[in-house]
């Protein structure tokens, strides 16, 4: 079995790997620890110390290369890999159940009647529609914090009651209209 | 590792294509065609390893993250709310919109309702009577969910 798994020749390849592996559970493990997934602002706290990890993981990369530098060659390559599965077990994987955690309605609504099942109400639509007005997931509450979002990320601006379209939000807009007219899909 | 990552891109941007492909014939059941296309190229690529002797975990984790990623960018592109607002505004008359002229937008296409009808039809919820009740599988999904906000200090959020 583990001469049919590979590991790789060079020691420097293998560390920029397993590092990658590390460094990222270090920052879950910070995550956790100091409770950046809560707040407002979370997602600009996770990727502020996402990256602090990642510089501290490219030092590491390059220390073990300078210790090994008679024996062993710089692999690009190799840290490049590791840049990804770096990033994409924060960005595919943990951004993603956050996310989902967070933001989506349809698991906040099976949350908030699950919680009336439990506390002894009846569930019904119109009762857990009722339920949920009264809670943070009613419309107005959701469409002013995409209104907000939108704001944030420089798609739009606001003027008193007003929102207009920026240069930013214009260009993302048709860059995902043309990846989806290429794919020939639509939104419904 | 370098023949190992040319063959994991060939594999990927062969998946690609075929997705496109079938994307452009037809663009129905978009998500189902993605997930099965990429775990057939998945295995395959496992196979393909195991037949020339050698198994490599990362270029294997390389190809399903690669595939699962672009799977969620187009997920993203087609569902996000704020991408339907943007597209909105953009659509409008001199690509400026009232904070009420997302009202109607918005309840028609993400009202509660609906969204509860659409829970019924896939399962996640059950009408009882007059009642609803939660399905295992949607009492599975609540528990993983309240772990993570646990575990990630977010129990007295929501709609963040």
């Amino acid at each position: 079995m583990t001469e049919l798994i590979t590991m790789y020749e060079n020691p420097v390849d293998n560390f920029n790997i397993i590092a990658s592996l590390f460094f990222f559970f270090l920052f879950l493990f910070f995550m956790i620890f100091l409770k950046l997934a809560s707040g407002e602002d979370c997602y600009s706290k996770m990727n502020k110390l996402h990256f602090r990890l990642y510089f501290a993981y490219l030092i590491a990369s390059g220390l073990y290369y300078f210790t090994l530098s008679n024996t062993a060659s710089f692999s690009l390559l190799s840290l490049s890999v590791g840049t990804f599965i770096y990033f994409s077990l924060h960005y595919v994987y943990l951004f993603s159940l956050v996310g989902l955690s967070k933001k989506s309605i349809s698991m906040n609504i099976l949350a908030e009647a699950q919680k009336m099942i439990k506390s002894g109400r009846e569930l019904s639509s119109t009762h857990l529609l009722d339920h949920l007005n009264d809670s943070s997931i009613n419309l107005e509450f959701i469409r002013e914090n995409r209104l907000k979002q939108m704001i944030i990320l420089g798609w739009s601006s606001k003027e008193g009651e007003r929102y207009h379209l920026t240069p930013k939000g214009r260009l993302f807009n048709k860059m995902g209209s043309l990846v989806l007219k290429i794919w020939n899909l639509g939104r419904q | 590792m370098e023949n190992s990552l040319v063959i994991t891109t060939q594999f990927f941007l062969s998946a690609v294509m075929i997705h496109l492909i079938t994307c452009r014939f037809s663009s129905s059941r978009f998500m189902f065609k993605g997930l099965i296309l990429g775990v057939i190229t998945v295995i395959s690529f496992a196979f393909f390893q195991f037949r020339a002797g050698k198994v490599d975990l990362v270029s294997l984790y390389l190809l399903g993250t690669a595939w699962l990623g672009y799977l969620m960018f187009f997920i993203n592109l087609l569902n996000s709310v704020t991408l339907k607002m943007l597209a909105a505004l953009s659509e409008s008359k001199n690509e400026t919109l009232l904070n009420s002229d997302f009202n109607s937008f918005f309840s028609e296409e993400n009202g509660l309702h609906s969204r509860i009808s659409l829970m019924i039809e896939n399962g996640f919820l059950e009408t009882k009577g007059n009642g609803l009740i939660l399905t295992p599988r949607s009492k599975l999904m609540v528990w993983c969910i309240n772990l993570l906000r646990k575990v990630f200090a977010m129990e007295n959020e929501s709609q963040e």
